[in-house]
């Protein structure tokens, strides 16, 4: 199967890849000492909060009451025109690439740069978690026959029922026990733009946990990641859709 | 049938349930239950925080795009499709930039409202019926900013100007 491996698509529906490395710092860090140590790296000119939001709703005594907090838990870092948005918490790092997607070399070598800067800023910290999510955009034609002709995981509906949908939102978690991993596999029918367009959202997320012994055994993860994540693209969608996409 | 209903026909057999119970691994990985809950997963990545930012922001758009003169029983005009389409360029250049509107309602006074509310801080831009647009920055301790997009600032500004101000 090492053909699908490194399949490389005319119109590849990537939307979004993100790395994702979670942290165990030796001492903990605010997110305002973080702000304070990391210089926007060259290319990097926008930075933005990222914020948690909080709404709690109670009805009590016949009243209804709502609160609604608001926490600033760490920023981000929007380079090369939107397309890269590298997220600094003080328990972790992502970095997107947002469409269109280049490949994995570029991709990796970018999240490893700005991963440097991140490790500096957060100190001596242990790995705990990798994981490696690509977003995919799947239009297919709007009449089409039987989801099954372009996607191989979809919910499935009782034959007593009407076969027809107006939209759905899938997550199923699918240990990936050869590299001590699990895949989380979201799909989900986006509101229609055209009416000839039919699109899916495939998010495809694997994740390890473990405590790394170093860096670079998170990044040979993160490779291996990127395999494996391939294998489940391909084994995702049918000929149809690579003709689609192709 | 619409074009955003399919059929599809269950052919598929029935996935095998694994039993966490006895392997280290499986009980680690079971710690990532569903991923956050489906709210959280719209707005969990940049490039679903636009998609599903830009769907909500149409969808309240065509519902404003509907209401008729004196839609509030005061008399207020309704939207003019000039307020609507301005109002939709904004939107996408804010979606662009990560930042989502708190509420997008009617203008009382004719036009689109996009509000920004951060605690004591609040901002929202007027996209009036005859096509002016403004931006208005407002707290509880200081004096209001009022900018004319176009004039004061470019559209390409306001992202910056909203984010330093709600910050």
């Amino acid at each position: 199967m090492a053909w699908l491996q490194d399949r490389h698509y005319k119109k590849a529906p990537i939307r979004e890849a993100i790395i994702q490395i979670q942290v165990q710092p030796e001492q903990g860090v605010e997110v305002a000492q973080l702000e304070a140590l990391v210089a926007n790296p060259s290319d990097y000119a926008t930075r933005r909060p990222i914020f948690r939001n909080e709404v709690v709703g109670q009805f009590k005594d016949g009243k209804s009451t709502a609160t609604a907090k608001q926490d600033r838990i760490g920023f981000r870092l929007i380079g090369a025109e939107g397309k890269h948005i590298a997220a600094f918490r003080p328990d972790g790092f992502s970095f997107s690439r947002l469409n269109p997607y280049e490949n994995w070399t570029s991709l990796r070598s970018e999240a490893r740069r700005i991963w440097e800067i991140y490790k500096v800023a957060i100190g001596p910290a242990k790995i705990v978690r990798v994981s490696l999510r690509y977003i995919n955009q799947l239009d297919l034609p709007s009449n089409l026959r039987d989801f099954s002709d372009y996607i191989r995981t979809f919910p499935t509906i009782s034959s007593d029922l009407p076969q027809q949908l107006s939209g759905f939102f899938m997550q199923v978690q699918i240990p990936q026990p050869d590299l001590q991993a699990l895949l989380i596999l979201n799909e989900t029918l986006l509101p229609p733009t055209d009416p000839k367009v039919l699109s899916i959202v495939l998010d495809t997320d694997i994740v390890k946990i473990e405590d790394f012994a170093s860096d670079e055994a998170a990044w040979t993860t993160l490779d291996a990641l990127r395999i494996r994540k391939n294998l489940i693209f391909e084994g995702s969608i049918t000929n149809n859709t690579r003709d689609l996409i192709s | 049938m619409p074009a955003h209903v399919a059929a599809i026909h269950a052919t598929h057999p029935a996935p095998n349930l694994l039993n966490i119970g006895d392997s280290e691994y499986l009980r680690s990985i079971a710690t990532e239950t569903l991923q956050g809950n489906i709210a959280d997963w719209f707005t969990s990545t940049p490039f679903l925080t636009i998609k599903y930012g830009l769907i909500d922001a149409d969808e309240q758009l065509r519902r404003l795009s509907s209401l008729v003169d004196n839609w509030d029983s005061y008399g207020a005009p309704a939207p003019s499709p000039l307020s609507i389409s301005k109002a939709k360029s904004v939107l996408q250049t804010l979606c662009t930039n990560l930042i989502r509107p708190s509420t997008i309602v009617a203008s009382a006074s004719g036009g689109i409202s996009i509000y920004f509310l951060n605690g004591e801080k609040s901002a929202y831009i007027e996209n009036c019926n005859d096509g002016e647009q403004v931006l208005v920055m407002y707290d509880q301790r200081s004096t209001t900013d009022v900018l004319e997009i176009g004039t004061d600032i470019q559209i390409d500004d306001i992202a910056r100007h909203l984010t330093r101000h709600l910050d």
